[in-house]
């Protein structure tokens, strides 16, 4: 029996060496990589393809893989082909800092793109972009208080150019009154505030501010209270899902004079509202799909050739090209791939986008970007009604 | 015969081998290989805590990752507030105690309240909402939904003297070999005691246990505290190389610790390891490759080991060593 008895750990322990041996091989795998001459400049894209937030992230998707081609297309950036790594961040902060670690680490990425969620975008910028000094472009609107830093950059409009113009027209177009409902979180939080302050300059009144949980869906006693307080706008700050549910029961109490206004109506909302609900509604955006101007038209048309006549994208698409753009204007600055060179080669940089012609601010590291009001029509088209021009950011972060 | 005495030979021999592996990996793997072998070492551990209450005395937590999240925010709240040098083991203390603290406090009223089964499941399900919200509500101290952040780097070594960052790959790695092999021991050591025989006899039937003299609610309560003060270990470990966010505390994560226990084997402590490993490698592998399939394929997998091997990935190790045993017995007898 004992002959046995070894023989059998024996054959179980080689099968456990062999079983370390099969996992470490299978581990490391994936992860050799042969180094070449002559090797691309890679470029990190995180979007939100799974989890809450993947009614963004294939559309941003697209539009990154429209800049690289095209920049790939017309020679490169000095001299270099460009190579986007486009990683999922299942909108979470846990995927978004693994998948950052990979495409700084591993990949070795000069740039990183992408996420709308403010606490991914809060992760990758404090434990990935700061920490090993990568530079990541935010492309959607926030509240520029809480990822300030040398190496994030703000593509995305903050309260001053969604609001500096929207207030007074809103107020000259329907009344001085305005109730505002936001989810429980920095960007309502600040964007309401600021509303405030606009409205005692100028002479009008917030007659109603609430915050709500983020994943709020019975809307109907919030609504009651509005409605019961008559202002002459009702202006919501509710992310994803939300706002939809809320609008619908908004109307659901009948329509009356009280007008819609919000700074996040745009091409991916306007579809999920029934004609006669999104009539009318107005928005403060930085970019409009039908904004009609040549390089918008070439943009435009590109990107329905490349992925399809039904594609569609908003404001956040738009400003993820402009950034990669933005990123190899700057990297053509500094005559070199170098990362700090390219960072610091950024406040000098001016882009003819398909919104019209961006720059950094190099103090803050924040985009100035076009705002223009519109009206959504029947159809779920946007009427423009005023293009105010490049707005400068208005912010405290710093570099 | 194999998995209840000592451990065999062939168990020390793999257990060393394992060991010599993972201190010998960071000389072989990259700085990112090591730091995702860090993080899942590190939910090796949280799984772990899961293990010891629902693998041996029962309790179904569904909401586990409140104790995990709040290990990780109190070590980022005191390294935030508290600017004195060592802070950070002040924060690690912090980290293991809170939760510990806030199982003893809710575990008493519930064990002494009588509810168990899956009426604990429920109620821990519900707490998971209600400290989501109190994170997100008390954003001042928090950071609310955007996460908490710029807090001071927290150190290892010896304050003033020898400090090293604890976001070098290095130290974070070690720091999650060193602590899974101290978790590993204390809870095997647990099992095995008469304390453990006594939780395992509630386990198996909570009123004979009772009739016997064992004092039910003080023994769930005990292994309750020290479960979570290990969960809090974990997130205080997670804090370095993940990020502080409301996402550690929700459902999801709750949710995926009960899976990584489920595969790896309910109630064999090296499960937890196996479950949290194989888990989240296939989740990184197959995200890496399958950019929005991974998760149906990841659901499936699950699906499959519930399935067809309830033991999970150890269970069905054990069952065919066990097996193999028996049928040596029955050669020997004849």
């Amino acid at each position: 029996m004992g002959s046995k008895k070894n023989s059998l750990s024996r054959r179980q322990f080689g099968r456990i060496v062999g079983g370390t041996a099969v996992a470490g091989s299978v581990m490391g795998g994936p992860w050799i990589i042969s180094a070449r001459g002559e090797e691309p400049v890679k470029l990190g894209g995180l979007f939100h393809l799974t989890g809450p937030g993947s009614i963004w992230g294939p559309m941003m998707q697209q539009c990154m893989t429209l800049a690289v081609e095209q920049i790939n297309e017309s020679g490169g950036v000095l001299g270099r082909q460009l190579e986007m790594i486009s990683e999922d961040d299942a909108t979470s902060t846990d995927a978004v800092i693994q998948k950052g670690n990979k495409l700084v680490q591993r990949d070795g990425v000069k740039a990183l793109f992408g996420v709308v969620y403010s606490s991914v975008r809060a992760a990758l910028a404090a434990n990935i972009a700061e920490r090993y000094r990568v530079p990541y472009f935010y492309p959607t609107y926030w509240e520029s208080s809480t990822s300030c830093g040398r190496y994030f950059v703000s593509m995305g409009a903050i309260p001053n150019q969604q609001l500096d113009f929207f207030i007074p027209f809103l107020m000259e177009k329907f009344g001085p009154n305005i109730y505002c409902v936001g989810q429980d979180y920095n960007w309502p939080q600040v964007s309401i505030a600021y509303i405030e302050k606009l409205l005692a300059k100028h002479g009008g009144k917030l007659v109603g501010k609430e915050f709500v949980p983020f994943d709020q869906s019975d809307w109907s006693s919030i609504i009651q209270r509005v409605k019961q307080s008559k202002p002459d706008v009702f202006f919501p700050f509710i992310g994803g899902n939300g706002l939809v549910a809320c609008l619908k029961q908004f109307y659901d109490f009948g329509f009356d004079d009280i007008a819609v206004a919000a700074t996040l109506m745009d091409e991916m909302y306007t579809p999920a509202f029934e004609p006669e609900l999104r009539k009318g509604m107005h928005c403060s955006v930085s970019y409009l799909m039908e904004q009609d101007n040549p390089v918008n038209r070439a943009f435009v048309g590109a990107f329905k050739q490349r992925f399809g006549q039904d594609a569609v994208l908003n404001n956040m698409g738009e400003a993820l090209y402009d950034s990669v753009y933005v990123w190899k204007l700057a990297a053509e600055k500094a005559g070199t791939l170098d990362i700090e060179k390219t960072v610091d080669a950024l406040g000098s940089v001016s882009f003819q986008a398909p919104q019209g012609e961006i720059s950094i601010d190099g103090k803050s590291n924040h985009a100035a970007l076009h705002q223009i009001i519109a009206e959504v029509r029947a159809d779920g088209g946007f009427d423009i009604l005023k293009d105010f021009g490049k707005v400068a950011a208005d912010t405290d972060c710093s570099v | 015969m194999t998995q209840t005495q000592r451990l065999s030979k062939v168990q020390r021999a793999a257990a060393s081998l394992v060991l010599l592996f993972l201190l010998a990996f960071p000389l072989f793997a990259s700085d990112y290989q090591s730091g995702l072998l860090a993080k899942f070492l590190v939910f090796g551990i949280f799984a772990l805590s899961l293990d010891l209450i629902w693998g041996y005395s029962g309790i179904v937590n569904f909401g586990h990752a409140i104790f995990f999240g709040t290990g990780a925010y109190s070590m980022g709240i005191i390294l935030k507030f508290v600017a004195l040098p060592g802070a950070t083991y002040l924060a690690v203390i912090g980290g293991v105690l809170v939760p510990a603290l806030l199982a003893l406090g809710l575990g008493y009223l519930l064990f002494y309240g009588r509810v168990s089964g899956v009426f604990f499941g429920v109620v821990t399900l519900a707490l998971t909402g209600a400290a989501h919200s109190i994170i997100i509500v008390n954003g001042g101290i928090t950071g609310g939904l955007n996460g908490l952040y710029s807090y001071q780097t927290p150190t290892l070594g010896i304050p003033g003297l020898w400090e090293v960052s604890w976001y070098d790959p290095m130290v974070s790695y070690y720091a999650a070999v060193l602590s899974s092999v101290v978790c590993l021991a204390l809870a095997r050591w647990l099992v095995r005691s008469n304390f453990g025989r006594a939780i395992g006899a509630i386990r198996e039937n909570e009123v004979r246990a009772a009739f016997m003299g064992y004092n039910v609610p003080f023994l769930k309560l005990v292994i309750f505290t020290i479960a979570c003060g290990m969960a809090g270990l974990s997130g205080v470990l997670y804090v370095p190389i993940g990020f502080i966010s409301p996402d550690l505390i929700g459902v999801m994560m709750s949710a995926s610790v009960l899976v990584w226990v489920a595969v790896g084997g309910r109630g064999t402590l090296i499960g937890a390891f196996v479950g949290a490993l194989v888990v989240n490698y296939l989740q990184t592998m197959l995200s890496d490759s399958f950019a929005t399939l991974w998760l149906l394929i990841v659901g499936l997998f699950f699906i499959l080991v519930v399935l067809f091997w309830p033991g999970g990935v150890v269970g069905l190790v054990q069952t065919r060593w066990a097996r193999r045993g028996f049928a040596a017995l029955r050669l020997e007898k004849e």
